[in-house]
Formats: C-alpha cells, sequence, structure tokens
C-alpha cells in the first residue's frame, strides 16, 4: 500500500498514540470548547441558536478528525482510515456511529461540514449526492445531510464548486447532479467577481471527466480536447503544489519528527478529484513518466481508493 | 491597541507540576529567556531584552522556534484563525486545539492551558515590549504563512499575572482533570477599554 515518504521515520506506536490523542480531542470538543470558549460567546450563550455552538464544536471536530485520517492515509493504515472516512459519526458526534440503527439521521448543516463529510464518505465507497437549485443533499443507507445554497455564503459555495463537482462524479451520483454542478462551475469561472479563485488549479480540472480524446479522436470537439490538456495540467500543477508543501513540511524536522507537521499531509481536493477520474473510467496520469515520490504517492492513494468505488 | 484573549499551553513535566502551575498564576508567565536568566538584576534583564527584540528575533521564534526554544524573549499564545476559501471551504482553527497540541505534546504527557488577554498592536511592533503582535495576520506578517493554522499571537518578555484568568489541566486524551486555579487578583480587560462613562457628579 501507498506510505508517504518521509513517514517511514515515524514509528507505528507514535502514530497510533497521535491519531488517538487526535479523535479523543474530537470527542472532547464540546467540553474544551465549552470551558476555553470566549466569554463574548459565553455572555451571549443565552440568545444564542443552539445549532451555533453545536456548528463550532463540530468545526473543531472535523479538523481533528481530518488530522487523524490524514496521518493513517499516509502511513500505510488505509483500512482503518476507510473505518474512519465511512462514519460521519466522528465528525457529527464526536465518536462512531457503530450500529446505531438510526444512523446519523437528517442532518442539516453548513456547507464545509457537508464538503467534508459527503468527500470522506465518498472515499470510502458510500454514498450519493443530490444538487438543486435550492439544496445540496449527501445520503447514505445510514443518514442524510442537507445544506442550502445561501447567498450571503456564496463566496464559500464558489470555492468548494471544483471538489463537489469531483465528489458527485466519484460517488457516481446521478447525471442531473454533475451536469448541475458543472453549469455553477461554468458561470462562477464567467462571473469576474470570483476571479482570484479561478486562477486556483482546482477550477480547470473539468476536462479530466470528460471523455479522453485521445482515444476517440474523431468523435470529440476541438474544445473538448483543450479542455482535456487544461484538465491534466491543472492536475499536474496541483500534484506538484502538493509533493513542494509536503517538502518543505519535511525541512522542519522539528515539527516533521514529532508527527506534528505544519500543514496537510493529504490535498484532500487533489485526492477526490484522481479517485474521481479513476472511478469515471478515465486514467487522471495518461502519461508513463517519471513523477516526483510524493505525487506518485497521492496516485496510488487515489487508485487505492478508486478500488472502494460505490455500488451503483 | 487591541485587547486578546489567549490561550497558553505548558507541559506537565517533572519540574513543573500543578503547584508550579498555580504559581505562575501568582507569578505570571515568562519568556524562555528570562526564565534562564532570574538571577539576572531586573534594570539589566529589562535593558538585555529589549536589546533582543526585533523582527528577524520575532521571525526566527515563529518559523525556527527549535533554535531559539531556550532564549527567545518573546512567548507564544494562540487565540485560533480562520481561513477563507480553501478548496474544502472555509477552515476554523480554535485556540484551545494549538493551546492543548502545546500542553499536551498531543496525547504524549498531561499539561496546563492558561487562559489569558495581552494587548495587541495593530501593526508590527517586534521591538515593543509591552505588546504583542498579531503573527496569524498575514497582512501583518506575511513571512509567517507556514504556521497561521496555528493562530498565534506573540508576546514578549513576561505575561502579568493580573492579565491571566485561570489555569486548567488537560490529561494525555484531552480530557480536562478538573484541576483548576483562578487567579484572585485577575483584572478584566474590559478595565481597559476606551468605552468612558460620562461625569454627572
Amino acid at each position: 500500500m501507498p506510505r508517504l515518504l518521509g513517514t517511514e521515520e515515524w514509528n507505528k506506536a507514535a502514530i497510533n498514540r497521535t491519531v488517538s490523542y487526535l479523535l479523543n480531542c474530537a470527542a472532547e470538543a464540546a467540553a474544551l470548547s465549552d470551558t476555553f470558549g470566549s466569554t463574548q460567546i459565553q455572555d451571549d450563550r443565552s440568545t444564542r441558536q443552539e445549532g451555533t455552538a453545536l456548528f463550532e464544536v463540530r468545526n473543531a471536530r472535523m479538523e481533528l478528525v481530518t488530522e487523524a485520517l490524514a496521518l493513517l492515509l499516509v502511513s500505510d493504515n488505509l483500512n482503518d482510515a476507510i473505518r474512519f472516512l465511512a462514519d460521519p459519526g466522528w465528525i457529527l458526534n464526536g465518536h462512531a456511529m457503530k450500529d446505531n440503527p438510526e444512523g446519523f439521521g437528517t442532518l442539516s448543516t453548513n456547507i464545509r461540514q457537508f464538503v467534508r463529510i459527503s468527500l470522506f464518505v465518498t472515499l470510502a465507497g458510500e454514498g450519493q449526492m443530490r444538487a438543486t437549485m435550492e439544496e445540496l443533499a449527501f445520503s447514505t443507507e445510514r443518514g442524510y445531510l442537507g445544506v442550502q445554497w445561501r447567498r450571503e455564503a456564496e463566496r464559500e459555495f464558489v470555492s468548494v464548486l471544483p471538489v463537489l463537482y469531483a465528489i458527485a462524479v466519484a460517488s457516481r451520483s446521478e447525471r442531473e447532479t454533475i451536469d448541475f454542478l458543472g453549469s455553477q462551475i461554468t458561470a462562477a469561472v464567467r462571473n469576474a467577481t470570483h476571479i482570484d479563485l479561478m486562477e486556483e488549479p482546482d477550477f480547470q480540472l473539468l476536462g479530466i471527466y470528460a471523455t479522453p480524446p485521445l482515444a476517440q479522436p474523431k468523435e470529440v470537439s476541438r474544445q473538448t480536447v483543450f479542455n482535456w490538456i487544461d484538465g491534466l495540467a491543472a492536475l499536474w500543477e496541483m500534484e506538484r503544489r502538493y509533493a513542494m508543501r509536503v517538502r518543505q513540511m519535511r525541512q522542519d524536522t522539528y515539527h516533521w519528527n514529532a508527527i506534528n507537521p505544519t500543514g496537510d499531509l493529504v490535498d484532500w481536493s487533489l485526492l477526490i478529484a484522481e479517485v474521481a477520474a479513476l472511478r469515471s473510467g478515465r486514467s487522471p496520469v495518461p502519461l508513463n513518466i517519471e513523477v516526483l515520490p510524493e505525487m506518485r504517492f497521492c496516485q496510488e492513494l487515489a487508485s487505492a481508493f478508486a478500488q472502494h468505488a460505490p455500488r451503483k | 491597541m487591541l485587547i486578546q484573549w489567549c490561550l497558553k499551553g505548558i507541559r506537565e513535566q517533572a519540574s513543573f507540576s500543578d503547584k508550579e502551575a498555580s504559581a505562575l498564576v501568582d507569578a505570571g508567565i515568562q519568556s524562555n529567556w528570562l526564565f534562564n536568566n532570574q538571577s539576572m538584576p531586573i534594570v539589566q534583564a529589562i535593558r538585555t531584552v529589549q536589546g533582543l527584540l526585533n523582527e528577524t528575533a520575532l521571525i526566527t521564534q515563529v518559523n525556527n522556534y527549535a533554535a531559539v526554544r531556550t532564549t527567545s524573549p518573546y512567548i507564544s499564545l494562540s487565540a485560533g484563525v480562520v481561513l477563507r476559501n480553501t478548496p474544502i471551504g472555509t477552515r476554523v482553527f480554535p485556540a484551545w486545539k494549538s493551546a492543548v497540541d502545546f500542553a499536551t505534546a498531543r496525547g504524549g504527557s498531561a499539561g496546563y492551558v492558561f487562559r489569558l488577554w495581552t494587548i495587541v498592536a495593530p501593526k508590527p511592533a517586534p521591538e515593543l515590549i509591552n505588546v504583542s503582535d498579531e503573527i496569524r495576520n498575514l497582512n501583518l506578517f506575511r513571512a509567517a504563512w507556514k504556521y497561521q493554522h496555528q493562530g498565534e499571537i506573540t508576546a514578549k518578555f513576561v505575561i502579568p499575572s493580573h492579565q491571566i484568568e485561570y489555569v486548567v489541566k488537560v490529561d494525555t486524551d484531552g480530557k480536562l482533570t478538573g484541576f483548576r486555579t483562578n487567579n484572585s487578583r485577575f483584572v478584566k480587560p474590559e478595565s481597559i477599554c476606551n468605552l468612558l462613562e460620562e461625569i454627572n457628579a
């Protein structure tokens, strides 16, 4: 199984201890947040909606669980990671759902929690997304997550559109949902308001999910070919950036050796894009050329996840 | 000037346990430089530390802490941070996450988290001993981007006792142990708020 270069130096017991610590903190997030929460929030608690505090605790849990998952994935613990990925209970409640017959129920959430949970569950090969003008929804056999499109948070919605699209493709969601999200990306690209976001390679990825033009050169338009090339170039750029980030983190030996890297060990948007391409029958890496070991790790991890494809 | 609530995590060790943590609430939180130069006369210490405070030293405290951990006149605090518009959405890193990470060495030992307030300069002021710097603000400190998710505020020399509200203890599993020392001498930051009452008498 894939292992990120440099993590061989970490011993198994230390990795397990750190993962346990992060998950324990996720379990304790409500108590810690309550104790250390700002006076302003505590003073105002009586007038706040209960849901606001809940969302804040879930945001904190989400980062802790994400960090724990990344540690498992880079250190050759894919099966353990999949168990956590498949269980939204860790983010929603701070503990595993196990065999709760009610699953995680029907929940309304915010966009960042929706993205993270649906991404994780999709990697584990479960669930499907549905998107309409009014609502985004993600359902599995164990529950239903929903989030309303909100104008005041539009920019955050725009920033996650490429990941939502990849989740929809990777979860083999209905064509209408994929087309709807694709149209939202196209509209966002045309909107000069978000020009800084559009410069990110994530927004140029759509072409990699299209029919490989080299396989059927007579049946595709010139534009499709250009999009495909743009997509590959964007993916290459994302992989390259990931490799550079990991190398930079590794250079900080003080933090790296303490299994406390200074950034994300997994690029989740890159990973889900590659998994989506593979699960939809495309190879995001068409050329058999030598790449940096960190890029190769990401490709191999995506291949491993592609085998956990959702049932249609 | 801004007044900022912060958290400070300190690991439990053989030489730093419940008694010492409570004593710190009374004595104030010292920078490592001060801790290692206890015998220096105060006038000389202040003069020396003022000579050590500069932008390079501040950025080194953040970006290469290992190199200055026993000699730095700076004190790293956490106030949390929000990172906007990432590909997976806005990310919120609460102050307690960094503080508990530091306090427990990420599950390696128990530790202590102090809640305190400090005066933060709205612009970079690495040389000024009596105000803190908002390192997490990339508009002010671009060189500190690598550790932005730690939400750091950097104080200098000493955090006075009157600005420390309490200390609690966190175990290796992130659970609060129940140990807590409140500071009877704590002065609320509202006492220096710039909202003034009118004079009526």
